[in-house]
């Protein structure tokens, strides 16, 4: 056991934790981060790989995701590793005239939000998706949206962040939060002694919520589990990101047109050609506690949704799956916030399936907010307290 | 002609008596065993390479042999890829072997 300190401790080597050490080293702060496995080990390593705007609600949310995409941007040049980094934007496709009219809508409302979003005709679609089944009615595109290997991306924040000086304690779980007498933070008692700071940051993603009840702090952070399959090497299918538009219904929890099990998995498509010649395919919702064995039948319903949008996918294999946990929140927004009950804790968690998206701009803005800076963008609508006051009106 | 490398014979389990059919690899003419993994009929006919890598084009065959390690993926007309280890060998059946393919998303086009 050893005592040792820092200026920041920031618990979780995930992608948030990863993103807001890098930050936070650039400013110049010396960071420890305490992970209980490995780096990237958790959810961070179980999902897919996207910085998108198009599935986010038009106006603060898709403004953040615009905004995040612009960091990774700048990251690919200031990173020391390379992380499979693309921006060919991504497609949303409709299978109705009623999903065409509500992406016409949605459409409409992120222009007004002053995002990069059109409207794409049968046509369009049939000329860049040939494998796309035919009775597609349409669709609609965000430009900017960009895509990125997530366990790449995650190491490179570390190994840069580590560069900057930040220390990474792996296989070092937290057993406690210090306060001092005023009951504001003064240390992190982890499984290999304490460490003296005097800041302390909860990314702890789907284990954020008992790291926050350690000083009091109840958040609303529940783990709701996905599943992914991945596809063999194949012929190309498509070069970037398509989701059936339905699938904003199943992350919004809006009635849909589907059969029951797909509804009660919350299976939509999405597909994600990655740079090994494969795909990823998800992908399901499910709050099934911190359950991480897979379900075949869960695999089966994506595999039949996945070959309703593309009827080539029953000849090509499927590698393997996997699933992870997402940190799920009842309003769909992280926590990034300070808690002004505890001096010195932070709160970055809560991202569901956002977490890649929202790192960089989370980590920007929970660096700043540490270091007492203007915050790139307003965390208002992110704190904490919104909970709270739910829970006061009932 | 090679010699078989198949066993007629077994002192334990007797003769090995399946009926004997016709498949092409490659577009090339061999016969094999009605029900017997693709990849046994080829290795029966001194045909040890499956596949191309899709990226690197390096010879890949028969690895774990169970279905696990999806090494052995060959193309059956009207079935797509599949297992040669796994999948039992049909009359008439034609398979190509999996082959190097181009990279779309990192523009390698040499195939």
């Amino acid at each position: 056991m050893t005592t040792e300190s820092a200026d920041v401790v920031i618990i979780g080597g995930g992608i948030i934790g990863m993103a807001t050490a890098y930050y936070l080293a650039k400013l110049g702060s010396d960071v420890v981060v305490v992970e209980k496995g490995e780096i990237a080990g958790g959810t961070s390593s179980k999902c897919d790989g996207n910085i998108l705007a198009i599935d986010k609600e038009p106006g603060f949310d898709s403004q953040m995701s615009l905004e995040s995409q612009k960091l990774v941007t700048q990251l690919v040049a200031e990173l020391d590793e390379e992380f499979e980094y693309r921006a060919p934007g991504s497609i949303l496709v409709c299978e109705s005239d009623e999903e065409m009219e509500a992406a016409q809508t949605w459409v409409n409302r992120q222009k007004e939000a002053g995002l990069p979003f059109r409207m794409l005709d049968r046509g369009e679609i049939r000329s860049e998706w040939k494998h796309m089944a035919g009775d597609i009615h349409g669709g609609l595109e965000c430009a900017t949206d960009s895509t990125v290997n997530p366990v790449l991306f995650t190491y490179s924040l570390a190994v840069t962040a580590q560069r900057l000086g930040a220390r990474l304690k792996t296989h070092t779980w937290v057993t406690g939060i210090r306060l001092d007498e005023s009951g504001a933070v003064a240390g992190v008692e982890t499984s290999n002694g304490l460490i003296r700071t005097k800041h302390v940051v909860n990314a702890a993603g789907v284990w954020s919520k008992p790291i926050a009840q350690m000083v009091g702090i109840e958040i609303p952070v529940e783990p709701r589990k996905g599943h992914i399959l991945v596809s063999s090497r194949t012929e190309s299918i498509g070069t970037r990101k398509v989701m059936e538009f339905s699938y904003l219904m199943s992350k919004f929890g809006k009635e849909r047109k589907v059969d029951r099990l797909t509804e009660q998995y919350g299976v939509a498509l999405v597909f994600e050609p990655t740079a090994s010649q494969n795909f990823l395919i998800g992908s399901s919702r499910e709050f099934v506690g911190f359950d991480m064995k897979i379900n075949v039948e869960v695999i089966r319903c994506i595999a039949r949704r996945a070959i309703r949008f593309f009827p080539v996918m029953k000849d090509i294999p499927v590698l393997r799956s996997y699933c992870g946990l997402r940190p799920w929140t009842p309003d769909h927004l992280p926590i990034v916030s300070p808690v002004e009950e505890v001096p010195g804790f932070y709160i970055a968690a809560g991202h569901e399936g956002d977490g890649i998206s929202l790192a960089a701009i989370t980590g920007k803005v929970m660096s700043e907010c540490i270091m007492g800076q203007e915050t790139t963008i307003s965390i208002e609508p992110l704190h904490y307290k919104r909970f709270q006051k739910e829970d006061g009106k009932k | 002609m090679k010699k078989s490398l198949r066993i007629s014979h077994h002192p334990l389990l007797g003769e090995m008596d399946k009926k004997v059919i016709s498949f092409t690899y490659n577009g090339e003419k061999l016969q094999g065993l009605e029900g017997e993994p693709i990849a046994v009929a080829l290795l029966a006919s001194h045909i040890r390479v499956l596949r191309r890598h899709e990226e690197s084009g390096s010879a890949r065959g028969l690895y774990c042999g169970i279905g696990h390690c999806m090494e052995c993926r060959v193309q059956v007309q009207g079935k797509g890829q599949v297992r040669a280890c796994l999948t039992p060998l049909q009359e008439g059946m034609e398979i190509q072997e999996g082959s190097r393919l181009p990279n779309a998303i990192t523009g390698r086009v040499d195939s």
